[in-house]
């Protein structure tokens, strides 16, 4: 009849949401966290609180890093005598998940901190996603990053 | 009841009587759908629309098959199939009539049907001995004043996200529920202004 | 007894006459029966009302491209809207410009047929189909670049311009519970017309190139539609300046072995290829042969970072600085460059810094 009895509703939740979440089960975004969205939502947020971070702040240097690391065109850049950043290419794009009409070059951006040693890993999607929606990714995604990883990086 | 005027009945039932804020009313889908202005003001809208019409065509339901068969004790099953049959037909025809209108508001229709404050229009409506005009500005009322309430804690909500430290063990629902409190608690100042209960 | 009965009755009766209410309204409202659909003012379909249009168009075996799957997030399905549809929708208008709602552009994916409607698409996407074939052969061109090849089920024949992609679709298949579509170009020439050869490249975590790598085996089967994509060789007498990296050297492979020799003399194309190190070159024979086959014929792979053991003597560095070293007059060639958007931006730059006007530099735009 109409798409949206096929739906199960758990219990009453925002509908679009509700989508997403859909979205984002299907797409390995979430692998495996068995948690609602919602709540893994909620979760990083209580971490990002605890730990003070400006999330638009550190999202504009993960950009940083992208656009000057992807001078390299492959090759590892030093970014800021900080950084060494790899910016990987390839040819298509990634729909974003989310229904906010982005769609996003496959570019991932592996990042090294020259003083600890961390690594850091992230797609221009997942760039959006952590940025826009404070979606960091359900536990078991290959794309996760722990909030408090991130905001050690950038120490 | 019946000297209570309908339009007391109606804005009693937006302010000093409100169905979420001073009954508690249609809770689940306030608290996990107020996290945007947006959705909120679209689920209030579908709110307002089902609750008045539902009203109308529950009191007809009651008054004229179930009492005359003596089966009031019916009211809750009874009330109950007919809101979701009724949202199953609105939703059909706004599906047909207008796609844009589906598009903004046609996922919010089945949430609907589980929103007890849609029952609660019915059986209050039963309790009190509303006429049939007195029912239609409660259901109206109800749905205003439930909207009222979402859009409020939704508007609430957007400030808090950019300026509050909220405490990480309150995040999400722990948080809304004490500001919800806090409304109603505002609301109950209303309370002796009129009584329709 | 009644008093179990009456209510139990009433209460089935009350249930019962409110489907039938809902099955009635449904008859009425939700069945939308035959509808015409005019294509271009000429073509004239007669379809069931009541889907998308672009599901509509795809049950008469029109491919509308489409990356998202319906979700309007890709903004590919676009189609002129001639007339029978209503307003803009909520979900359609970040994705169209101010110019394009003006036109009567619109997402077809978001449309609902329910009336007479009438739509413009180009008449290259009557060329597109829906092709199922099985896979022929898998073999490594890199470490982390193979080449399929997919020999075609139904149709039997696929008609391409070299140059062109398809969009091939991964199933389901581990976590992952649903279908995916990726632009893939085809490698091989358009004379061979039953099979379709691609190169792909690994992407980590994946969704597509995870499956075809670890999942998909000689003997699958394989879907895909196509062709699509506006990037094949424009007729002219200009020199052809080629740059490639990677996966991207496939529709350059196709236009390159697909002209006459004739062409080839005359247009005197010159192949950049760039990677990084020797272990991601690939098909060097292939090409080495070419060049003797085709005297006019100039293959450069360059690298940007060799290691030692590489022993490389050819070029370094990155394609940009090198072109003007092979290639007299850049400004009058014509460019036909794929690879990532990094790589495409600098050679881009390049190009128009050595004079060569926008128009003619040509790449493929499903990046």
């Amino acid at each position: 009849m109409t798409s949206s009895s096929k739906r199960e509703s758990r219990h009453a939740g925002d509908p679009h949401m509700d989508r997403i979440e859909e979205e984002l089960r299907h797409g390995n975004y979430l692998r495996g966290d068995e948690r609602r969205l919602q709540r893994i939502i909620d979760d990083d947020k209580a971490e990002v609180t605890r730990l003070g971070m400006d999330l638009h702040e550190i999202t504009d240097k993960m950009q940083r890093l992208f656009q000057e690391g992807r001078k390299g065109l492959g090759d590892p850049v030093v970014v800021d005598e900080a950084y060494e950043v790899t910016v990987l290419e390839y040819r298509g794009i990634i729909p974003s998940p989310w229904m906010d009409h982005y769609a996003a070059p496959k570019i991932v951006v592996e990042a090294r901190n020259l003083k600890t040693g961390q690594k850091l890993r992230f797609s221009l999607l997942s760039l959006h996603l952590i940025r826009n929606y404070g979606f960091f990714q359900g536990k078991g995604s290959p794309f996760r990053i722990e909030p408090r990883d991130l905001y050690a990086f950038f120490q | 009841m019946e000297e209570l005027s309908p339009f007391v009945i109606f804005f009693a039932s937006i302010f000093t009587s409100n169905i979420l804020l001073t009954n508690f009313l249609g809770m689940c889908s306030y608290l996990s759908v107020s996290r945007e202005l947006k959705t909120a003001w679209g689920l209030g809208l579908a709110v307002i629309f089902v609750l008045t019409c539902t009203s109308a065509v529950n009191y007809w339901l009651y008054y004229y098959l179930l009492v005359p068969q003596g089966l009031e004790y019916l009211q809750y099953i009874a009330f109950i199939i007919v809101i979701a049959a009724f949202v199953q037909v609105v939703e059909m025809i706004v599906d047909r009539v207008s796609d844009r209108l589906y598009a903004a508001l046609g996922i919010f229709l089945p949430l609907i049907t589980v929103n007890c404050a849609i029952l609660g229009g019915s059986l209050f409506m039963v309790i009190r001995k509303y006429d049939f005009v007195q029912s239609l500005m409660f259901g109206a009322g109800s749905g205003i004043g439930w909207a009222l309430a979402i859009m409020a804690l939704a508007g609430i909500r957007r400030k808090m996200s950019r300026r509050s430290a909220v405490i990480p063990a309150l995040e999400g629902p722990g948080i809304v529920l004490i500001i919800t409190g806090i409304i109603a608690l505002g609301f109950i100042g209303f309370s002796g202004v009129v009584q329709i209960n | 007894m009644t008093q179990i009965i009456l209510p139990a009755l009433s209460i089935a009766a009350l249930a019962t006459v409110l489907a039938v209410i809902i099955l009635i309204v449904e008859h009425y409202l939700m069945d939308y029966g035959e509808v015409d659909l005019t294509i271009n003012d000429e073509r004239k379909y007669k379809v069931t009302g009541g889907s998308t249009l672009l599901n509509t168009l795809k049950k008469e075996n029109i491919f509308i491209p489409s990356a998202c799957g319906g979700r309007a997030t890709c903004a590919y399905c676009k189609v002129k809207a001639v007339r029978g549809f209503g307003e803009i929708l909520p979900t359609e208008e970040p994705l169209l410009t101010k110019e394009e709602i003006a036109q009567g552009i619109r997402l077809s994916c978001q449309l609902k047929v329910k009336n007479d409607v009438a739509i413009e698409i180009p008449e290259e996407l009557f060329s597109i189909k829906e092709f199922k074939g099985r896979v022929e052969a898998i073999d490594d061109l890199t470490y982390d670049i193979k080449l399929f090849r997919f020999r075609l089920k139904t149709p039997e024949t696929i008609d391409f311009k070299a140059g062109q992609y398809i969009q091939f679709q991964a199933p389901e298949y581990g976590d992952i519970d649903e279908s995916v579509y990726r632009a893939y170009s085809m490698c091989n020439v358009p004379s061979d017309q039953t099979s379709v050869e691609l190169m792909v490249r690994l992407v980590p975590d994946g969704i597509c190139t995870t499956y075809m790598f670890k999942y998909l085996r000689v003997g699958d089967e394989v879907t895909f539609t196509g062709p699509f994509g506006d990037f094949y060789l424009r007729d002219s007498d200009r020199r052809m300046i080629c740059i490639a990296g990677g996966s991207g050297m496939a529709p350059l492979r196709s236009i390159l072995k697909s002209m006459s020799p004739e062409e080839i003399a005359k247009r005197r194309p010159i192949f950049f290829f760039g990677s990084r190190a020797k272990k991601d070159l690939f098909l060097m024979d292939e090409w080495r042969a070419f060049e003797r086959e085709h005297p006019d014929f100039t293959f450069i792979p360059t690298l940007s970072s060799p290691a030692p053991e590489d022993n490389w003597e050819g070029e370094t560095g990155y394609i940009p600085s090198i072109v003007e070293k092979y290639v007299d007059n850049v400004a009058e060639a014509e460019g036909y460059l794929c690879g990532s958007p990094g790589m495409l931006n600098a050679c881009v730059d390049m190009l128009v810094r050595s004079g060569m006007p926008e128009e003619r530099i040509y790449y493929d735009k499903f990046e």
